[in-house]
């Protein structure tokens, strides 16, 4: 009986154990995500997390900026309160 | 029985009991986008579409706006008979407003004709130089007449400037104000019959 019920558990702990799929190589490379500008104006920000510096010369511009910084870097706005039933005018917007 | 009523006869037509009331919304947007209709299948160029690279801009309570003309008339006179008829060139069409919102900095900068404007958060910078005479926009002007049914009308004009600034007034315990003129030239790129804009009205009641 004990050989028995040790090769049930055998074969459980067999069945728990995934083996991850095979992941490429990191290299510890930041990923960029690409930001355009929204306003007409030279911007200048530091990158929140990275601390790196960007600038947008104009509206339209698109500046590839490190994906930890992003997130933040989309929040950022310029007023309080738009006009005419507007929405906020956000800085940037994702390139897709 | 024409006599009798004072109406003439045959064909007539005539206006609309329908009076507007209140300024249009202002928007205005560089020259280089083009307008929203290139042209419409009409043929007319009108209507705004804001993009990545030239956002479309809202004035934010503006009064006292009115559509004034710059026109150039000169009399056809004959010494022998009198004035014969008039002789009229647009030179070009206003719309003059004043302005009581002065942010963010980077439109008031626009219209005001000062730098680009440098953001840089907390800051925003502004530089009084002299003006960008090759700067030229787009105005798109709404009104709607009838919130319930849409009807609107809309003032477009296809090449302005900013001009003729008036005082800054720092009023104490009512807003800054600034009185401006939206200047529109004659656009060469557009049809003789629309060179400095276009009136549109949409009225799905009236017109059908």
């Amino acid at each position: 009986m004990a050989s028995k019920r040790t090769s049930d558990d055998e074969r459980e702990l067999e069945e728990e154990v995934v083996v991850a799929k095979e992941q490429p190589a990191s290299y510890n490379k930041s990923r960029t995500v690409k930001l355009v500008s929204m306003i007409s104006a030279r911007i200048r920000l530091d990158g929140p997390n990275s601390g790196k510096r960007y600038t947008w010369e104009r509206a339209g511009a698109v500046v590839a900026v490190n994906e930890e910084d992003a997130e933040l870097l989309l929040q950022k706005k310029l007023g309080e309160k738009p006009c005419c039933g507007g929405s906020p005018n956000y800085l940037f917007s994702i390139v897709e | 029985m024409a006599l009798t009523t004072g109406t003439p006869l045959g064909n007539t037509s005539s206006q609309e009991e329908l009076y507007l009331d209140g300024a249009p919304y202002i928007y205005y947007q560089d020259y280089n986008a083009d307008p929203l209709n290139n042209p419409d299948g009409d043929g007319y160029y009108w209507g705004m579409s804001g993009t990545t690279s030239y956002p479309a801009k809202a004035l934010a309570c503006v009064t006292d706006v009115s559509f004034m003309q710059g026109v150039e008339s000169n009399d056809i006179r004959c010494d022998t008979v009198g004035v014969k008829g008039t002789i009229q060139r647009r030179n070009y069409v206003d719309i003059q407003f004043t302005l009581q919102t002065f942010m963010p900095l980077s439109i008031f900068s626009e219209i005001a004709g000062f730098s680009a404007a440098d953001v840089s958060a907390p800051t925003e910078k502004v530089g009084i130089g002299n003006y960008n005479n090759n700067q030229f926009w787009m105005v798109y002007a709404p009104n709607v007449y009838d919130a319930d049914s849409g009807d609107l009308l809309i003032i477009h004009l296809h090449k302005a400037q900013f001009v003729e600034p008036g005082d800054l007034a720092f009023n104490y315990g009512s807003p800054w104000t600034q009185t401006f003129t939206l200047r529109a030239y004659a656009d060469d790129t557009k049809p003789d019959t629309q060179r400095f804009g276009v009136f549109v009205r949409s009225d799905a009641s009236a017109i059908t």
